[in-house]
């Protein structure tokens, strides 16, 4: 499968070269990531090719967001970085048997794997984002969760860290509060 | 201002956020607080039987069921009965949304608070359960009364609640709402932020609307805000005005981020549906799904 790959600053390249085409041509290519790429990478990607941003309504308030915290520095120490993976889940009941497929975006702290709704974007944009295996839940068992290598195109990266970070509107008062 | 609370519960930790508002509105209003659990299905013997959320197997239970549950129930909340009082504690066999309505058409309950999941989805999964079809979907579509609806923990929200946002889009059923907000901001003696948005991608039929006309719809909507909002709050000046363009509940929830709302009060179905027919709407399920802050839908005008 073709592969692209995703850099530090942004850019995205192909075969060591420059994006020329557009992004749109790319959006099922498989993605390799910077070692280095932070969730502030991500967004500079999504300001440069201006196309990812239809992807989602919610990209557009997240940018906002971005611009004006880009380059803080800033970065909560509750997490050491975040990762990006796949959840393949069986479910027997209660209701209908079936099948979900979905992304997850989790911060990661001594190996654990936390829920981000409760931390402001501000805090995540200079953690680095990784790629993670394929999580495979079987009848609601999440002790003993299979996991898989797998890979991830650019319309899944783009898609699933927008619908995560959805749940990230908090007001900035609300960890005060807490 | 709620002589009467109902608190349905599942008992489960995905209503502890909830739980807590509840017991804190409760205490503040000094309203009566009615812990309400609904579980398993009666049978045709007069019984009910009960199935294991874990097995799928159902089991027929014993009259001593009830009071087993009741203690659960006790136990789950000891830590806010002790600090808050105890609560009245009512529990019964059945289908959850529909003996959760007829319990608050009887008892003439003021709010329904309740938690906006059964259990603690991880949000990648919420996108393809989602909410309709839930009890909470059920309950806030036909409630006569408002229903405030929780999904994250919130310390002080309502000790300290000085801004409700009432999102409106200009409905019959946003009338309520609007009386509801009006009510609860005029005797807190809190802001209260009228709050439009002008969904652009479905005013023009596609066809992006130009800044003239952009400027006119604000203008018009302004307008309209004044005409059957503001005209109603007398002697209230505490209140704020604003439109922003763009998708209705992404628009919705930066403003509640942008001026740290404590409550949103919606309506919850799309502009011009009959209430008895109304769906939970796309602004109100997608507000509900990721809002901070609590939401109060508000659907009639029967119990405000």
């Amino acid at each position: 499968m073709e592969k692209i790959f995703l850099n530090k600053n942004g850019l995205i390249t192909k075969n060591g070269k420059k994006l020329t085409t557009s992004v749109l041509k790319v959006l099922g290519n498989t993605i390799e990531m910077d070692e280095a790429f932070t969730l502030n990478s991500f967004f500079m990607m999504v300001s440069q090719y201006p196309d990812l941003k239809n992807i989602s309504e919610i990209l557009e308030p997240l940018l906002e967001i971005f611009s004006k915290n880009c380059g803080s520095g800033f970065k909560t120490e509750e997490l050491e970085s975040l990762l990006f993976y796949k959840t393949i889940e069986i479910k027997g009941f209660p209701g209908s048997p079936s099948l979900s497929f979905y992304t997850s975006l989790k911060g990661v702290f001594s190996k654990k794997r936390l829920d981000l709704k409760f931390f402001h974007l501000e805090n995540l944009l200079d953690h680095k984002l990784s790629l993670g295996k394929l999580n495979h839940v079987v009848f609601g068992d999440r002790e003993d969760v299979f996991q898989y290598e797998t890979f991830y195109t650019l319309f899944e990266l783009v898609e699933g860290i927008a619908w995560e970070l959805s749940f990230n509107f908090n007001p900035l008062e609300c960890s005060i509060r807490r | 201002m709620f002589k009467k609370i109902l608190f349905a519960t599942t008992s489960s930790p995905a209503c502890d956020a909830a739980a807590k508002i509840a017991f804190e509105l409760a205490e503040k209003y000094k309203s009566e607080l009615i812990l309400y659990h609904v579980f398993g299905v009666p049978s045709h013997g007069g019984g009910f039987s009960v199935t294991d959320y874990v097995t799928g197997e159902e089991d027929d239970a014993g009259p001593d069921y009830i009071e087993f549950v009741k203690d659960e129930m006790k136990n789950t909340y000891d830590t806010l009965i002790e600090k808050h009082g105890e609560p009245r504690f009512e529990v019964l066999a059945g289908i959850p949304a529909t003996e959760i309505l007829r319990f608050a058409r009887k008892e003439e309950i003021d709010c329904i608070i309740m938690g906006s999941h059964t259990r603690a989805d991880e949000t990648g999964a919420a996108r393809f359960r989602g909410i309709v079809g839930t009890t909470m979907q059920k309950v806030a579509q036909r409630a006569r009364c408002p229903v405030l609806i929780i999904s994250r923990p919130c310390a002080t929200c309502f000790w300290y609640f000085n801004k409700i946002i009432f999102g409106t889009d200009f409905s019959k059923a946003s009338m309520s709402a609007f009386k509801f907000a009006f009510k609860m901001a005029d005797s807190i003696g809190c802001k209260l932020y009228l709050f439009h948005a002008l969904d652009i991608d479905t005013s023009q039929a596609g066809v992006a609307p130009g800044q003239k006309s952009i400027e006119d719809k604000i203008s018009a909507a302004r307008a309209r805000l004044e005409e059957e909002y503001v005209s109603q709050m007398k002697d209230f000046d505490n209140y704020e005005i604003s439109i922003w363009e763009g998708v209705p509940y992404v628009e919705l929830l930066k403003f509640a981020r942008e001026t740290s709302g404590d409550l949103i009060v919606m309506a919850h179905h799309t502009r011009n549906v009959d209430p008895d027919e109304a769906l939970l709407g796309s602004t109100v399920e997608q507000v509900v799904l990721r809002s901070a802050c609590p939401v109060a839908s508000v659907n009639r005008p029967d119990r405000l």
